[in-house]
Formats: C-alpha cells, structure tokens, sequence
C-alpha cells in the first residue's frame, strides 16, 4: 500500500485550492477505500442481556422487570461494527456493545463467517473494548501516522450497524485534532450506531481512527449526536498502543488527580483548588502551587494538564514537579478512579 | 416522523464466501521513475475544470424542474408540504407517496412561483412514489422544464450525490429550495417491523440510503449525481429500530421508470393498488423441526433450541438441543419471534442457512423446509 | 508499528518497533527512492502510473488544497465566553480585523461588556463589547493583549451560489478545550433566506444564508467560509428538530456577511443598531397567471413611506431594482438594511379604470425598528468609541487626498447653475459660492467675521446664513486637528452616501450646532457632509473626486442646484481672505 507524506504535500505551493475540488477524485477514492477496507471491518452482535427501552418504564411493573432505563438515552437494537487489529483475531469494538451486557458476543467478518467473540479488556475512558476471535490469516489496518491526521482531511466513516453485505459509507472531514482531553480526533462524517465501532478512513486508504461514541463530556454517547455532524475517532496509533493491556484482561479507567486549575492564570497552571482527599491532596499539593510539570514534561496551559492526565489511567503513578513561592518540589501521586466507577 | 421501527437488511442476500486474501487490500506496486517533464506537468493547477466542484451549475440545471408540494396534513406528524420533480412537460411530478397527498386540495407551486391545481394521478405505497397531474389553468400549462429520470444502477456506496427540496417549508412561492449533499451509504432494502406499521408498506424493496440528513418537506425532492442526473426521489422519513436513526433515503430512478411511464401513459387516474398486509405471505405454514425454548423471563427470549423433532428437517441438518440459533438465512435471530417471523417468510422446499452458535464455536448448517400442519 | 501491515498481510501484533515518521507503512524497498523524489520535487507525483495512482493523486493534492486552507483559516476563529473567565455557556467568533475586532452573535456575547475569547494558538485574550446589532444577531469585540491578531478578510455573500462548498468553523458545544476550532464542510443550500422566529427562538434572520454543513450550539457566531477562505457569514441559527435533540439536522443559518457590512461601522461606534421597517404590512397575493405578488395591505400615516406616497393596495415590484415576488423577499431585502437607509419601491397602482397600473417610484429613508435592549440601556462604552473617534481623526489628519474638487458641468443644469466654494484651509475659512452665474453670492466666514457679496453689493450675512457657514466651519475645523476649534467630532457609525458606505462623525460646536462628516472608510477623506439651511431642513453634500452634489437629506432628490466645493491650500485661502477684505 502507498501512503503519500502529507506533511510533504502541504509544502507544495497553493496549487490545488479547495474552491476547485477534484470531485471526480474524490468520490473515486471513497468508492475505492470503502471496497478496501470492507474486509477489516467486521459485524458485532450482542445477544442476549438487557432488554432495554428508549425512555422511561411506562408501567411499575416495567420498572420492576429491571429494564434497562434511562430517560433521553437512545440506544440501537442493531448490530455494531469492530476492525480487526491483528491477523490472528484481536478486534476492537466499543462500549456500545455491552451496554445490555449482552451473554453472547458473535462477530462475522466480511466473507460471512461467524465467530463467538471473547471479551479480553475495555478502557471506560475510551469506550474501547478488545475482542477476540479463533481466526487467522486476517487483513490488518495501516494506522494513519498521528501527525498527518490534521483538520481538513476527508475522512471516510464506515459501519455494519445497518447490516448489509457491504458496509454503510458516510462521508465527512476531520473537524479537529485533540478532542476530550486529547483522546479523541473529531469528524463531521455521520457517525452514529450505524458505524461505532467502525473505521475512519482516509482518502488514501490508511486508517484515521475507530469512531466510538464517546459524548461531548467523555462520557458515553447517546443516538441523537448520531448525524449532528459531530462524531468522535479514537487515533488508531492510541489504539494500537494501548491494545496490548487491553488484551491481558484490563480494565482502564480514567484517572483523577483532583485539582482546578485557574483557567485565568497568565503564568502557568497554577492551582485555584485541590480536592479534600484525593490523590493531589494526599500528595501535599495545596491552593496556588504553580505545577511545572508531569512525569517530567512540562504543563504550562489547563489544557495540556488536562491532555497529560487523559492519556493515563487510574492507578498509575506519576511524578509532579510544583513550585510553591520561591520553593520547587517534587511529588508523587497515584491517580485515582472517577467517583461513581 | 414515522416511528414504525424498520430495519435494514442488504439488497444481495447472498454473503460472499470468498476466502479472506482473495477481498484484501492488493499487494503493494513496484514504483518506476518519473521524468521531470511528467513532474513539471503535475505542477499546473490540480484540477481540470470539468473536476472543478460541480454542484453550483448542476443545482442551477434542476431548480426549474423542482417544485413545492402542498397536500392536506400537519397531522400525526405527516408534513402537509413535500417536494417534487417534473419528469414530463405534459404536467406530471414525481413525488414521495404520503397520506398528505390524498386530497382535493393538492396544489404545486412551481420554480418561478405559479401556484397549479394537481390531482393525484398515480400512487404505490409499496413503492413509496405517487405521480401527480397539473391541471392547466386558463390559457394551458406554462412551459415546463422536466428533469428525466436516470440509470441508477450504477451508484455505489461512496458516491456524491446532492438532494434539493424545501425542508421545514421554509421558503415559498419563487424561492430556491435547498440544495444538501453528501454521499451513498449504502443501496438496499428497508423492512417493516416493530409495531406501527399501519401507515409503512412492509417493505421497501430497494433504496438508496444515503448520509444527508432528511426533513419534514424534504420528501419526494430529486436525488442527483453531482453532474446533475436524477438518480432517485427522496424517500419519506422513516426511523430504523437497528441504529435508532432515521433512514435518510431515497427511491432509485430504476424502480421508477415504469412508474412514471404508466402513469404518464395513463387515460384517467390509475387507482392505488391495494396493501399488501403485513405477513400475508405466513399463509404457507412451513416446518422446520425445530422447538425452542420459550421461557417467559424475559419479554422477548434468544432463540435456544429445546428439542429436535426426530426425523425432521432441522434433524437432518444436524442441529441440536441447546444450540442458538443465531441467524435463518441473512436475517440475525435475537429472539424467538424473530425466528418465527423469519421461519414465516419462507415457503415449504425452501433452502435456508442456519448459523448456529454451539458451546464456543459457530456452525452453518441448510435444511430444507417441510410443509407445516395447520 | 509499521510491521502492522506486511504484505502477507500475516499476524504482527503487538507493535515492536516506536513510530518514526519516515517509517510510516512504506515498504521497506521503495522507500528511500519515495523519500528522494518527496523532498526534491513534488510528492504528489511520485505515484502517478495507472489510473487508480493518478487519482489517488488527485485526491490527496485536492485534499490538500483544503487541508492548508483550514490551517490558514483555523487561528483567525474565535472560541468565545462571556464573562472573565472561560467555560459556562459561550459560543465563537472571528477575528476581522489584525488590531483584533471579533464579530460573533449578540445571543453570545449579551450584554457583557468583558468577555473572554480563546485562539487555536490556545491561549485567551480578554475581549470587550464595542457595539451590538440585537436585530441581526450580530455582536463586535475588541481583543487586547496582542498587536497583531490573525484576520480575514470580508466576503461578498451576493455572489455565493447554492450549491458552492463552504466551511463553518467554531466551537460546538464547547468541545475546544485547547481552542482549537472544529471545522466542518458541506454546501450553500439556499441564499437570501428570511427565516422568522420558531421553535422556542426569537431569533428572526433576514438575508442569511442557508447551509447543510452542520452547525451545532457553539457555533454561534462562527464563522461560513467560502471554499477560497473569505468569510461570507455568521452562524447563528440551527435548524432543530425536538424529537432530535438540540442537534444539527443539515439546515443551519448564517447572517451574511453583506448585511453585517451594513451595520459594521454602527457596531464599531459602539452603538445598539437599528434595523428597519417600513410601517406597512404586505401580504402574498397571486396574479392572474397565478405568479405571486406583494401587495401592501396595511400601512401607518407615520410611516416615512406613507409620507413619501406609499399607499394601501400597491403592489411592491422592487426594492432598489431588486425583484420582490414574495413577502420573503421584501423582508429579506429590508431586513438587511439599517434604520434610516433611503431606498426606493417601485410599485403599481391599478389604476381607477381598472385598466392596467401606473408605475412608480417612491423613495423614503427607512423606520427604525427597535429591538433588543430598551432605548437607552445601552450606550457606547466612552473609553472605546474615543479610541476608534481618535482612530478616524488621526487617519484623516495623515490621510492623501486630492484637495481640489472642479467643476462638473454635467450636473451643472441650465438657469440653476450654481458655483460653491468651500475653503478650508485648517477649516477655519470657509467661502460659498451660491445661486445662478448671473446672480452670484459669494459668501464668507473666518470664524469671528464674516460677509457676503451679491450682485447689488457688500454686506454682512445675515444671522441665519451666519449660523450656517459657522456651523460647518466649526466642524470642519475640528476635523483638520485646529486647535481652536470649538466642535467636538464623536464617531456615530455608517451611513449610507453615493452608493457606499462611509464613516459618520458627529460634530457639535460650542453654540449646539450640529453637522455631520462622512468620511471615506478606507482612504479616511472627507466624502461629505450634512447641515441644516435656514428653514432648518438638511442638505447632503456628496464629495465626489471633481464634483460635490447637493441632496435633499431626506429624500436623497438631487437639488435643483448642483454646487461645486474646492477645499484650496491654506497660503490661497488666506490671501483670498484678505483680498476679499
């Protein structure tokens, strides 16, 4: 497979301008990634669990069944999409496939095989989920290097959420870079239950991202962003990199170390609160400590605090390094769970 | 908004079994060199201008033959005001079929704002089309502009496709309707099921589903190319209980030709044919040998099989107590009405795939239906 | 990572090797070849062989194209929060003009006189409220904290064709925790849109542009981009459905960018705008043929309209040559204009035969129509309207410009053939050449003495001519930076002059005399100026290069007499002065 530098093409002169677009190119290439990548992209089906309803019990005796309930959160009764990741059948799906806690897990590749799915390990924070089936000798994706992922890109959304032999194609442009706490690359293609869990391909056939339906807040996604226009794609380089410890049975989650930053602070972050017991309070920090640094890189907007805790879990330890006054430290902490997980 | 549940199920019910290499990606190609000349080249602007974003002039082509509809409605939900496509210049427009379009009153305003009298010439629910005649007020029908209906069938997923129509009735009179575009997701069928299929044909046999969020009011607009060629008229909006989303689609020129010539062809108004009722074709009971499990934990139990009738076909098949029926033919089994319902849409002598999980593995087995007792 | 994908396509996972760039799923044989030809000459061509290669060049120099077209518009969108610091509610904006005015939507900015804007450079600015349009739905900011921000240039949304590609950029539901703006694409879906107040919003566009690229809460107040980057709009209005949430459903507005031109100026003097009403009603009427119509079918006596000669039953053909058919259309074409604008119907009146109609024209200056805060909650913040006043004045002062007007005899009419001479030199002098050749006046004014000349003979003006000539030499004093002059110039917003729009500054002298300058909004000239006669009605002059005409300030009617102003260097004047003494 070729890929093009793109950073290079970048540095061409402003010959192609967007106001003439290759349309003709274009949809050639769509046409052609979504009968490439067909192959990677594969059905999950979760059977069994929860029933479900879309809004609140009608009846007591409703309520009483255990359905599944929560008022304003549409869920599907459809299949879900996955992309294998290794030829021997790791594959990665999302959250969505578990929210009935479904007995059984069946994925069926594009030849139409089925198999029975094993559930390895998931990342909450994510809503990643790695499976695995008893296969072999199956095509992997090529991952988009993360600096060619820039805005403007088309970018090719594909999912077996509305069954069908072929997967749906939608089609949009990254949005954004560095989205929910940097997790997450965002997208204008429809990305809905038709297509979580499913590729976000570029032009040139690599893959951008896995579309997950993360919510604005991280949190899981319902129905109704599904064609606002805003969808979320976790990098598939983070997906490659985390996959591992997903495999070993994992559960990840996000990791809170429990200060405020002051968002108006010109000289850093420097710290407008610390949580009463939590992991910062315990490690010493106090109100108005200018934090340098995590892990020994340096933190000098809210912002890439945020980004550097995003990329870590609960439970991993990690080394600050704040100044208090004339005074530097060097602290460590151990990031807790989110409360309520 | 229809809220029948539909779901969506594949136009070729036929899974590819091809072995895995043979639908990967193609091995990477050897490079040659390339001459400076060819570089030199490739350094003119990009795009000839024949490439050049086309839809401006397309859309341009289409508004004189794009009109508003107006019928009787803004009840339960059903939009009294639609779009549609003069297809020929004796007066008829091709329109989505909506209950809406049921009344005397039916009016079509047309590109440069004259407001016409229409009857209701031809209609198929199950088509999901209507055609309608513009009377000829005093002194005849102005000149009108028909766009023809195009070859459909060579639309693929990923293909850029643009609609015009008047979502939310915004504009009125000699105004532009709005023109949206996106891509092909898909070409195939829409089924009926869930609970209100009262105002739903049960099937909608074949439709172009594409990603361009449909309207109230975007129903029965034309679906392009982005050259300009009228590939379908855009469906009414139905909600698919699989995803949960509406299914933004739309009817493809092929299934309407005919339609269309029929109707055009016509002496008088052709009467709307009579519904088909859902599961009339159940008639046929057929026997598969096969009793699962009905427990009533649940309101709606997976399909576990209890028992084998002996010497039954499921028997033959080798399907065994306590296997899952996962899929009966192309259709995914989540609960034992969906059996029932699939096991109904056959005939006796009918083939059908079984996918079955069986302990950690999944099988397929075909058997061949019997005929049913009574 | 590369092993990911070898070309058996055989298991390679987990990664073993980091990520390079250079690594990145080229095979390993061609790659430095790939490389070679990237760095020297065009990487798009390295592939180009058979077809599938050549489109996929296509493709991705297409992309390109609009890759580097959202890096270059990405630093110029603003993520907006009212108030000190970011987070709560907000929305977006952009930056039109490198000293760091930011347009955005009044329902995000309020009345907040400090607000806090993000950029992708991810750091925020502290903003403050210079002028708000509630009636447009517009809102303009002024950033500080920087000498020169990114800015885009002003589009012209008359020429946008539905069907053309665009760009919104903004912040949607706030996701931009680094202030990196999304962007979305998608196409013109419809122009010239009036869309009236629904769905729980009391927001009533006219003039916007209609969009399928999804605009979402956040947008507001971003911008629409043409596919060449220039800034055609303002998002602000969604297109919800309730059974939908408060999500895009591909039908979005955007005020456009030529009805925002109308209220620029307004909103940088710092002023609540006015849009604009004609004091009738109309209603859709179809004719004969069927074809629509707009006939006016209540009208007020205090409309400027009635006043003018609009009466009930006209049919409205036009508005400013532009064709009406729908009331859509008349509102849309209003609705785009300031309060106080002249325009011109043209209308017909059947006739009381029944028998066809009399076209006519009828000319009026706009009603205003009040909206948003009560007249007189807001006022202009006096620290930022002396800034831009001070702005205007020192760009007039440095300002060159030809200083000498001629006479054009083209408008000069037969028998009403006047001469005026305006001497400004510092502005203190002024010398007015009135009436016919035949009977010339010639008027003068130093600022303490002055006289006038007739055919009869010498004499002093008298008082009202005196107030006159006073008046506008005061100002014009004040304009040319003469420290002695009495009048003080206060920048009150754009007008519309001689088919474009110029600056207005208000001037008022020691003794109350008002008078209005207009100047040219890029060269900063003096386009000209408004005063009352005696009888106290007031004439427009429009300062053309060689000519000045004189209008009726009300109507815009040209003046029988069509006078002549040269503003002469000062040595001249001041001999000219003398010799007249």
């Amino acid at each position: 497979m070729r890929a093009l530098p793109l950073l290079l093409l970048l540095a061409l002169p402003t010959l192609a301008r967007a106001d003439d677009l290759d349309a003709a190119a274009v949809e050639a290439r769509v046409r052609q990634v979504a009968r490439d990548l067909a192959p990677l992209v594969v059905e999950v089906e979760a059977l069994g669990g929860l029933d479900e309803r879309f809004d609140a019990p009608e009846t007591e005796e409703e309520a009483r069944e255990g359905i599944l309930t929560k008022a304003g959160f549409k869920q599907a009764h459809g299949p879900t999409t996955g992309v294998i990741l290794s030829s021997d059948g790791l594959i990665a799906t999302t959250t969505f496939a578990l929210h009935r806690e479904p007995r059984h897990l069946i994925v069926t590749l594009h030849d139409g095989r089925s198999f029975v799915a094993r559930l390895l390990g998931r990342d909450e924070a994510r809503a990643l989920v790695i499976l695995k089936i008893d296969a072999k000798d199956l095509p992997v994706p090529r991952a988009a290097p993360p600096a060619e992922v820039v805005p403007g890109r088309f970018a090719v959304a594909l999912g077996r959420g509305l069954g069908g032999r072929s997967p749906g194609v939608s089609l949009g442009i990254v949005s954004a870079v560095g989205r929910v706490g940097g997790r997450a690359l965002q997208s204008s293609a429809a990305i809905s239950p038709a297509n979580y869990g499913g590729p976000l391909a570029g032009l040139d056939g690599s893959v951008l991202g896995l579309l997950v339906p993360l919510a604005l807040d991280g949190g899981m996604a319902s129905v109704d962003l599904y064609d606002s226009g805003i969808g979320f794609a976790l990098p598939l380089a983070d997906v490659l990199a985390i996959a591992p410890r997903l495999a070993r049975g994992e559960v990840l989650r996000p990791g809170v170390l429990g200060v405020s930053p002051d968002l108006t602070a010109k000289d850093g972050v420097r710290l407008a609160s610390v949580a009463a017991g939590s992991p910062a309070a315990a490690a010493g920090l106090r109100e108005g400590d200018l934090l340098l640094t995590i892990d020994g890189e340096p933190v000098t907007t809210p912002w890439e605090l945020r980004r550097a805790l995003a990329r870590r879990h609960a439970g991993d330890e990690v080394t600050l390094e704040v100044r208090r006054g004339a005074e530097a430290r060097t602290v460590k902490a151990r990031l807790a769970a989110k409360e309520g997980e | 908004m229809r809220r029948a549940g539909l779901s969506f199920d594949a136009e070729d019910t036929q899974r590819s079994h091809r072995a895995p290499s043979a639908s990967s990606a193609p091995p990477p190609r050897a490079l040659r060199p390339i001459s400076l000349l060819t570089l030199l080249l490739l350094l003119l602007p990009a795009a000839r201008a024949d490439d050049a974003w086309p839809l401006p002039q397309a859309a341009e082509r289409a508004f004189p033959s794009v009109v508003k509809v107006y019928g009787a409605g803004g009840f339960q939900g059903v939009p009294a005001y639609g779009t549609g496509v003069i297809v020929d210049e004796r007066g008829f427009v091709l329109t989505a079929w909506s209950i809406a379009l049921r009344t005397e009153a039916l009016k079509v305003v047309t590109h440069d704002g004259r407001r016409l009298r229409a009857t209701l010439w031809r209609s198929d629910p199950g088509l999901g089309a209507a055609l309608l005649r513009l009377e000829p007020p005093q002194g005849g029908l102005p000149s009108l502009q028909p766009l023809r209906l195009a070859d459909s069938t060579g639309l693929a997923p990923g293909d850029a496709v643009f609609t015009i129509g008047n979502p939310f009735g915004i504009i009125y009179g000699d105004e532009r309707p709005a023109v949206a575009w996106g891509v092909v997701t898909a070409i195939g069928s829409l089924r009926a099921g869930g609970v209100d299929v009262a105002r739903l044909p049960e099937r909608l046999e074949r439709v172009i589903v594409t990603d361009i969020p449909g309207n109230p009011g975007s129903q029965g607009g034309p679906l392009l190319t982005r050259d300009g060629r009228l590939v379908g008229i855009v469906g009414r909006l139905v909600e698919s209980r699989a995803t949960n989303t509406i299914v933004n689609h739309a009817l493809p020129a092929a299934d309407l030709v005919e339609f269309v010539r029929g109707g055009v062809a016509a002496e008088r108004p052709i009467p709307e044919p009579p519904r088909v009722a859902p599961r009339a074709r159940a008639g046929a009971a057929v026997e598969s040998g096969l009793r699962l499990q009905r427990v009533h934990l649940a309101r709606s139990p997976m399909a576990y099989v209890e028992a084998v009738v002996r010497g039954s076909p499921a028997e033959a098949a080798g399907v065994r107590p306590d296997d899952l029926v996962f899929r009966l033919g192309e259709r995914t089994i989540r609960s034992c009405r969906d059996f029932d319902e699939a096991l109904a849409a056959h005939r006796p002598g009918d083939t059908v795939r079984l996918v079955l999980k069986r302990g950690d593995a999944m099988r397929e087995v075909t058997l061949t239906l019997a005929a049913g007792g009574p | 990572m590369s092993a990911l994908r070898s070309s058996s396509g055989a298991a390679c996972w987990p990664p073993t090797a980091p990520p390079t760039r250079t690594r990145w799923h080229t095979p390993p044989v061609t790659r430095r070849r790939v490389l070679a030809l990237a760095l020297l000459l065009a990487p798009a061509a390295a592939f180009a062989q058979d077809d599938g290669d050549e489109v996929l060049r296509r493709a991705l120099a297409t992309e390109a194209g609009q890759v580097a077209l959202v890096a270059r518009l990405a630093p110029t969108v603003a993520a907006v929060f009212p108030g000190e610091q970011p987070g709560g509610g907000g929305g977006s904006g952009v930056v039109i003009d490198p000293r760091g005015l930011v347009l955005t939507n009044f329902h995000v900015s309020g009345l907040n006189r400090v607000l806090t804007v993000g950029l992708n450079d991810g750091r925020t600015y502290r903003a403050r409220l210079l002028g708000i349009d509630p009636g447009g739905d517009i809102a303009l900011l002024v950033l500080t904290g920087r000498a020169d921000f990114p800015a885009v240039p002003l589009g012209d949304s008359d020429a946008v064709r539905p069907g053309e590609r665009v760009f919104a950029m903004g912040n949607p539901f706030l996701l931009a925790e680094d202030y990196s703006p999304t962007v979305t694409q998608g196409v013109v879906s419809g122009i010239h849109r009036y869309r009236d107040a629904t769905g729980g919003s009391d927001l009533v566009y006219g003039d916007a542009i209609q969009i399928d690229a999804s605009i979402n809460p956040g947008n507001s107040g971003g911008p629409l981009f043409d596919a060449r980057g220039r800034l055609i709009g303002i998002n602000g209005l969604g297109g919800f459905r309730p059974d939908r949430g408060r999500v895009n459903v591909g039908v979005g507005f955007a005020a456009s960018i030529n009805q925002i031109k109308n209220f620029l100026l307004d909103l940088r003097a710092g002023r609540q705008c006015q849009h604009a009403t004609m004091n009738a009603t109309v209603r859709d009427q179809e004719d004969e043929q069927g074809r629509p119509r707009v006939v006016v079918d209540a009208i007020t006596r205090e409309a400027k309209a009635f006043a003018a000669g609009l009466r009930l039953g006209d049919i409205v053909r036009r508005l400013d040559g532009r064709p009406v058919g729908t009331q859509n259309q008349l509102l849309t074409l209003v609705s785009r204009l300031p309060a106080g604008r002249r325009v011109t119907l043209s209308v017909a009146r059947p006739r009381e035969d029944g028998q066809g109609f009399h076209e006519r024209d009828v000319t009026f200056r706009l009603d205003p129509l009040w909206s948003g805060p009560a007249q007189g909650e807001w006022q202009p913040d006096p620290e930022l309207l002396a800034a831009e006043t001070r702005l205007i004045l020192e760009a007039h002062r440095q300002g060159e410009w030809p200083r000498e007007w001629r006479r054009d005899e083209s408008i000069a009419r037969p028998g009403g053939a006047v001469e005026r001479r305006v001497t400004h030199a510092r502005g203190r002098l002024l010398r007015v050449e009135r009436g016919p050749a035949d009977a010339r006046v010639v008027e003068v004014w130093d600022g303490k003495r002055g006289f006038a000349r007739t055919p009869d003979g010498e004499g002093p003006l008298t008082p009202g001519r005196r107030d006159v000539l006073a008046g506008t030499a005061e100002a014009l004093a004040a304009l040319a930076g003469d420290p002695e002059a009495t009048a003080t110039l206060t920048f009150t917003g754009g007008e519309w002059l001689d088919g474009r729009a110029v600056l207005r500054l208000e001037a008022r002298d020691r003794a109350g005399r008002r008078r209005l300058l207009y100047l040219d909004p890029e060269t900063h000239a003096l386009a000209g100026l408004a005063y009352p006669e005696e009888k106290g009605a007031w004439v427009e002059e429009v300062h053309r290069p060689g000519v000045i005409l004189r209008l009726d300030h009300e109507t815009g009617a040209l003046l029988e007499k069509a006078d002549e102003v040269r503003v002469e260097p000062g040595p001249q004047a001041s001999e000219l002065f003398e010799r007249v003494e």
